[in-house]
């Protein structure tokens, strides 16, 4: 039976002169899990832009994190394989820093690939707070929430960061970590965070 | 004094092709297919009792003869490699440059052969074959826009109009 384990015939109906091989085979003949291993080996600029058809989109969307495997620190987009760790600095127009709407769009494509996610924002922007939104729908994972500058106690962005989106972000996270304080959240807050991170432990 | 010397001559496996051609391989070389590896063992043929002559051949049916040819080259040129652990490749960076040349120009065939080599190697369970080619393809993609792609693997574009813009909204940030 070893010798038909394999999921794939090949169609001989098609073979010609060539060995019984067909000269029309391509990309898309060879199974899925074939294709995913040749995705697995491209950065993730290319595994983007190897999204042609429906089926190899697919096939790129449901390539997850490989687990404890590689643990190379990227520095840049290019540069991102399947089981990176991540970091990005949000900030417009300056180089080598990514806009928000990039952000956004890596946090979506990066939800089931990536093993540590973390996210460098400016707390005097406020709209870097939009970010969390997309955070609260798409992470699963372990996240870090770092200021620029540490010694920001009380900013714009910090004291618009309440407890609903704290309690949606521990809801989705693995660990949340933040390391500036907010305003805008009370002792009584602070002890309801505590609550529901509980509740979510033993649940 | 004279010995005796026991002349041994290497085991040989026979395998056929889907279009019927049989080879004779050396034990040795095809031992770096799990598959046939794992038949001969199930299959007692190591018995060193049966002359190859008598010995069945071991059917391929999803590899034809041309593919199986060079299937056996690839076998003979790696059969001193080390075996492989394969906990150690996944966990090993996935890069692409590290194809050894022999493979490079090995490799450096019409796209219709080397996928017919891919699901050879697939069907065989020849993992370093596997790997390299899949390299090989990878490195085909590289640096190409979608529409290099597409041209390239002659691949149908099949998006509906609002999809193709969420892919190209999604993939802006890589694009310039």
């Amino acid at each position: 039976t070893l010798l038909f384990r394999m999921s794939l015939e090949v169609d001989n109906s098609l073979a010609d002169q060539f060995g019984g091989v067909s000269l029309d085979t391509s990309l898309l003949d060879l199974p899925d899990e074939i294709i995913e291993m040749i995705i697995s080996h491209l950065n993730f600029a290319d595994q983007s832009r190897i999204r042609v058809n429906k089926r190899l989109r697919k096939i790129e969307e449901r390539i997850e994190d490989r687990g404890e495997g590689s643990k190379e620190e990227f520095k840049t987009l290019d540069d991102v394989t399947s089981s990176s760790k991540f970091e990005l600095s949000v900030n417009e127009g300056k180089v080598s820093e990514h806009s928000i709407s990039t952000v956004a769009t890596v946090i979506r494509r990066l939800n089931n690939r990536i093993h540590d996610l973390t996210i460098y924002v400016n707390p005097h922007e406020i709209s870097h707070l939009s970010l969390l939104e997309v955070l609260c729908e798409n992470t699963n994972k372990e996240v870090y929430i770092l200021s620029y500058d540490e010694q920001s106690v009380v900013s714009p962005l910090t004291s618009k960061l309440d407890l609903s989106i704290l309690i949606r972000l521990i809801r989705n996270c693995t660990e949340l970590y933040i390391n500036f304080a907010s305003s805008s959240l009370t002792v009584d807050d602070i002890i309801e965070l505590n609550k529901v991170s509980l509740r979510l432990q033993f649940n | 004094f004279l010995f005796p010397i026991k002349m041994t001559s290497p085991r040989m496996i026979k395998l056929t092709s889907n279009d019927d051609k049989t080879f004779e391989v050396e034990r040795d070389v095809i031992k770096q297919s799990v598959t046939v590896n794992t038949l001969i063992t199930d299959l007692n043929m190591d018995d060193e009792d049966v002359s190859v002559e008598n010995q069945m051949a071991i059917p391929l049916p999803n590899v034809d003869a041309a593919t199986l040819e060079m299937v056996i080259t690839w076998c003979k040129q790696h059969r001193e490699d080390p075996p492989r652990n394969e906990e150690e490749e996944e966990k090993k960076e996935k890069r692409t440059d590290d194809i050894p040349e022999w493979d490079k120009t090995f490799l450096d065939v019409e796209q219709s052969v080397l996928f017919a080599l891919i699901l050879a190697a697939n069907y065989m369970d020849i993992k370093g074959l596997l790997d390299n080619c899949c390299k090989t393809v990878a490195n085909m993609i590289k640096g190409k826009t979608p529409d290099e792609i597409r041209k390239h693997f002659n691949i149908k574009n099949d998006f509906t109009p609002e999809e193709e813009e969420q892919i190209r909204k999604e993939n802006a940030w890589c694009e310039d």
